[in-house]
């Protein structure tokens, strides 16, 4: 018996190894490419842990002016989109759940399944005309086709459960 | 579904709540939908004015080679990235069910590839598909497997993709199928260890059944998610070698915005929409049917 145990420990162990070590790997090399110079990086049998390290890479990624920019900008849209969002999405669902408005449900499970690819042109052209192109509010304004249903969809499911 | 009260008796204070969501669903969603429509029938190359051209753009696709492989691409890449995922992701569900150390910073590792960014991720796997440099072929050396040319073969670049695509996607079919093994009840499981059932018979006529629900529920976002993959593949192929990845996606983005023939990308988009809400109603019809062969079948 204890050795059908040990058998079923060892079977896991090599389970468990099998699933994770693809993702394990994966990420490991990706920090191993990040610290190595392009010689390193361009070498076969490929190097994993190299004579030198070039931290010098990630001095560059935060001294370049342009990353300050990205970040702000990353910071400010991603803010913006989640409490519109947010402001837009738990009102409406509270209206749909306690009108029990289900149809309008289907809009939003429509918006989810459409490829993102067709909002593409027409929301250029609309922002065109509005005079937003060059700005960050188009971006956040992308953000909300996806991120509203969403919203509205996780929230009737709370409104309803939720007794008055 | 609940009855829904008569339109009349909805109150005006209905509306405050709902109206900024309909005003930004309007816009950003119901616009673009009918603008598309309008598009898909006119000749419109970006820079000279619209013609009317009534159904020309939707005939114009069956007779499109590139159209009609893009769509046996399509399908071929969501087939195999619905499977794969789903089949792998049921079984690090059940190894991940049992309790061993260090199970739940081990979990979180195997999500990781879900919460990074695809166009890092394509970067990285590019790298790694090299032919003569990558890190792949170093591997399949060590365990005395040929090299591949992976991205660069018209034969492999379809699995070589799906290969990305399940490894990013896999968490996500473990973590609903994890949430459903939780639910479990433990009593089917206590009463069959008794009659000594073995752990493949419990997985078959225990855990299978009572976890289908899960996997429809993983498959039809897996689904959906595949058909409309567009950043994997963009990043690491655009498409290529030739147009040997080339999904309608894809497809529709060159013609949109490299050939700028706006109103056949449009058409394009259109028939995409409904080749997508088509397959999940068939996923959808076999769940209604495999419900009522349950109750029918009284198993």
């Amino acid at each position: 018996m204890s050795l059908r145990q040990i058998l079923n420990k060892i079977a896991l162990a090599i389970c468990v190894f099998l699933i994770v070590s693809p993702a394990i790997f994966f990420f490991l090399w990706m920090l191993s490419l990040s610290v190595k110079y392009e010689i390193d990086n361009a070498s076969y049998p490929p190097v994993f842990i190299p004579d030198r390290f070039a931290w010098e890479n990630y001095v560059q990624v935060i001294t370049s002016n342009r990353f300050a920019t990205y970040f702000v900008n990353t910071l400010i849209v991603t803010g913006s989109a989640t409490l519109a969002a947010l402001l837009v999405g738990v009102p409406a669902g509270y209206g749909i759940a306690r009108m029990q408005a289900h149809r309008s449900a289907v809009v939003i499970l429509i918006a989810r399944i459409t490829p993102g690819l067709s909002y593409l042109i027409p929301l250029f052209l609309l922002f065109q005309w509005l005079g937003l192109l060059g700005t960050l509010v188009p971006q956040i304004i992308i953000h909300l086709v996806v991120t509203v249903p969403i919203v509205i969809w996780i929230m009737i499911g709370y409104f309803e459960t939720t007794p008055l | 579904m609940p009855e829904q009260p008569d339109p009349e008796l909805r109150p005006l204070s209905y509306w405050p709540f709902v109206l900024p969501a309909l005003v930004v669903v309007l816009a950003v969603i119901v616009f673009p939908w009918v603008f598309t429509i309008w598009m898909s029938m006119q000749e419109w190359k970006v820079g000279s004015p619209t013609t009317f051209v009534g159904l020309a753009n939707y005939l114009r696709m069956p007779k499109d080679p590139r159209f009609v492989e893009a769509v046996w691409h399509t399908l071929v890449y969501t087939a195999l990235s619905v499977i794969l995922p789903l089949i792998f992701g049921t079984f690090a569900a059940v190894v991940f069910h049992q309790k061993f150390p260090l199970r739940g910073f081990l979990r979180g590792v195997f999500i990781m590839p879900m919460m990074a960014t695809p166009v890092a991720i394509a970067l990285v796997w590019t790298m790694m598909f090299h032919p003569q440099l990558g890190v792949l072929n170093y591997l399949l050396s060590l365990i005395g497997l040929p090299p591949q040319l992976w991205v660069f073969d018209p034969g492999t670049v379809i699995p070589s993709l799906v290969l990305v695509e399940t490894w990013q996607w896999t968490p996500l079919v473990m973590l609903i199928v994890l949430g459903g093994l939780a639910a479990l009840p433990t009593e089917p499981y206590e009463s069959a260890l008794i009659d000594g059932a073995s752990f493949w018979q419990m997985f078959r006529y225990i855990t299978w059944p009572l976890i289908t629900p899960f996997l429809f529920i993983a498959a039809m976002i897996r689904l959906i998610d595949a058909l409309k993959s567009f950043d994997i593949i963009f990043a690491i192929t655009q498409g290529g070698p030739g147009n040997a990845s080339e999904t309608i996606n894809i497809y529709l983005y060159s013609v949109a915005f490299v050939y700028y023939d706006v109103g056949y990308g449009s058409a394009i988009a259109l028939v995409f929409f409904v080749l997508i809400v088509m397959l999940a109603a068939v996923m959808l019809y076999f769940r209604q049917r495999m419900h009522w062969n349950e109750a029918g079948g009284g198993a």
